[in-house]
């Protein structure tokens, strides 16, 4: 089934965009992530123009990261202290971010931006993520128990001014490095189309020591705003959001997500990261293909103003 | 020339006779008795593109005045041209073992859909002369790069090779000359092209030649309009006009369906 996109202006089949957002949706449910890493890189792969892939990939986590807040509200998984601290950065970090796709566009650079930042990051989180659960597996194979990386109580974040107390993660630390990071994912959402999720996770569980559940909760409460604040300023300033496209991986996401959230509780954690690890590198590896062996030579676009 | 036979003409004229008669009720006649060498027209002059639109067919058609050709040999070439759009190419360059957009041309005016359907390949039936004036044929299309670059010939020759080649592959610039055009009896003719999806909505406008001995000797020119309508036309235009309201819905429009689903599969 075949509908025409008014913004992308060409033709998708429903159907395939509807399952894209269910697997993505199935995915986020499953890992705890939003998914617009997986989202926007498939998106242009089924042919979106890159620029309508990143400001419309944004959309639907607005819809999966609040159905995944308010599951982790309900667990008491949700640091709104913390969140907000993170959102005050994401904003600006959005605003700059929308801004740069905007410049890159005209300068030409843009799919080679985003692919660039695709393959650095998802190489990164991608092969961490492996070797991690990989060790993992071996030692459950070997029938140790997996022991948790005991968090050193102080690094030089806990020397930095500014103290604040964030009673829903027992933590008691400068409020700097909670901006900061917010700002860096701001941009990654502006320039990605991405929820900035498998950043932020690891950040807050290494850097700040925040605890894993209240991490990916956390998380995921400011994705709904940063995911908003992005595809705001992607309608204002590039009208490159399609919103016939948003529905279609959207009503497909929530779907997944159910499914998503049950097959995660079945299979073991470290087997989910394995699986998560392999993905994030495939996509990667794709991308990075057209980096090093361009398939023309040549490439047109629409000029700008 | 592929002419059909003396028994497939009257089944043929039947079956164009109605359409024609409506399009030369339409068409101004150029002096009060003489008809022009060639008339012709498109069997449908509107098309909408709607959520299932997924390109369309153009059906042309028009009939020739024998009496002008003397009996000897002729062509009958068609070109469609879509509403047009500076474009910009670029040209990759190896850097630090990356491939990146390092040189760009802004040509302004490219159309968005440009296609040729004529009896023989272009080469064939015109001068190159005429083919320019015309713009009878992909390669000699009138493509005027944006403020006079510094480039060299030799490199915007290359450009525009690359641009038309490009068009080409995404089927938005279209080159039929193996007869491209189909003849009922002596007089009637048509064609047919298809318009993809990705050649975007508004104007086309279709010229119709007919040609002797290389030169034009008869033109005539039709109007197509590919119009968004409904949910498409909505949803572009607020897009364009009103980004804040549109991009203030699509924030709602997915906080509803996040919020809506929550609830919904709370208990499952």
């Amino acid at each position: 089934m075949l509908i025409y996109l008014p913004i992308a202006e060409l033709p998708v089949n429903a159907l395939v965009m509807l399952a894209m957002g269910g697997a993505v949706g199935f995915l986020s449910g499953m890992f705890g992530v939003g998914g617009g890493f997986l989202l926007t890189p498939l998106l242009i792969f089924a042919g979106v123009p890159s620029a309508v892939a990143v400001a419309t990939g944004a959309n639907p986590l607005i819809a999966s990261s609040i159905t995944g807040t308010i599951a982790q509200y309900r667990r008491k998984n949700v640091d709104i202290k913390l969140g907000l601290y993170l959102l005050a950065g994401g904003a600006a970090g959005a605003f700059v971010g929308v801004k740069i796709v905007k410049y890159l566009r005209q300068t030409g650079q843009i799919d080679l931006t985003v692919s660039l930042l695709y393959v650095v990051f998802m190489g990164i989180v991608g092969g961490l993520m492996l070797v991690e659960s990989l060790r993992a597996i071996r030692k459950q194979r070997k029938g140790k128990p997996t022991p948790m990386r005991r968090a050193a109580q102080h690094n030089w974040i806990h020397k930095l001014p500014f103290k604040t107390r964030f009673p829903t993660s027992k933590l008691y630390i400068s409020a700097i490095p909670a901006i900061v990071l917010g700002v860096v994912v701001g941009l990654l959402s502006g320039v990605m189309g991405v929820g900035g999720g498998f950043i932020v996770v690891p950040m807050l569980i290494y850097f700040l020591r925040v605890p894993t559940n209240v991490a990916i909760g956390t998380s995921l409460f400011q994705i709904i705003f940063v995911s908003a604040i992005t595809t705001l300023f992607q309608a204002v300033w590039n009208h490159t959001v399609d919103m016939a496209l948003a529905l279609l991986l959207m009503t497909g996401g929530v779907i997944g997500a159910q499914g998503g959230a049950v097959a995660g509780q079945r299979l073991r954690a470290e087997q989910l990261r394995f699986l998560l690890a392999i993905l994030v590198l495939a996509v990667g590896l794709r991308l990075g293909i057209g980096l090093f062996a361009p398939s023309d030579l040549y490439s047109l676009t629409r000029a700008e103003a | 020339m592929r002419l059909s036979s003396e028994k497939a003409r009257p089944a043929a004229r039947c079956a164009f006779m109605p359409g024609l008669l409506a399009l030369l009720a339409f068409t101004p006649i150029a002096g009060a008795d003489v008809p022009d060498a060639i008339e012709a027209g498109a069997s449908q002059n509107y098309f909408y593109v709607e959520p299932s639109y997924n390109g369309t067919n153009i059906v042309l058609f028009g009939s020739i005045d024998r009496e002008r050709l003397n009996g000897h040999k002729f062509d009958v070439a068609i070109t469609i041209r879509g509403p047009v759009k500076p474009m910009t190419i670029w040209k990759k360059d190896r850097r630090a073992g990356l491939w990146v957009n390092s040189e760009s041309l802004t040509f302004e005016d490219v159309p968005t859909y440009y296609a040729l359907l004529s009896t023989r390949p272009a080469s064939e039936i015109a001068s190159i002369e005429q083919r320019k004036s015309h713009e009878l044929g992909p390669d000699v299309l009138n493509l005027e790069p944006k403020d006079s670059p510094k480039l060299e010939a030799q490199s915007l020759d290359e450009f525009r090779d690359a641009l038309i080649r490009l068009r080409k592959r995404a089927g938005l610039f279209v080159e039929n000359g193996d007869s491209a055009i189909e003849f009922f009896g002596t007089r009637l003719f048509r064609s047919s092209v298809f318009l993809p999806p990705a050649a975007g909505a508004g104007l086309y406008r279709a010229k119709f030649y007919l040609l002797q001995d290389g030169k034009v000797i008869g033109e005539a020119a039709s109007q197509i309009r590919l119009n968004k309508i409904g949910i498409e036309a909505r949803l572009s235009f607020a897009a364009l006009n009103y980004p804040w309201l549109y991009g203030a819905m699509a924030v709602l429009l997915a906080a509803a369906i996040g919020g809506g689903a929550s609830v919904i599969f709370r208990r499952v």
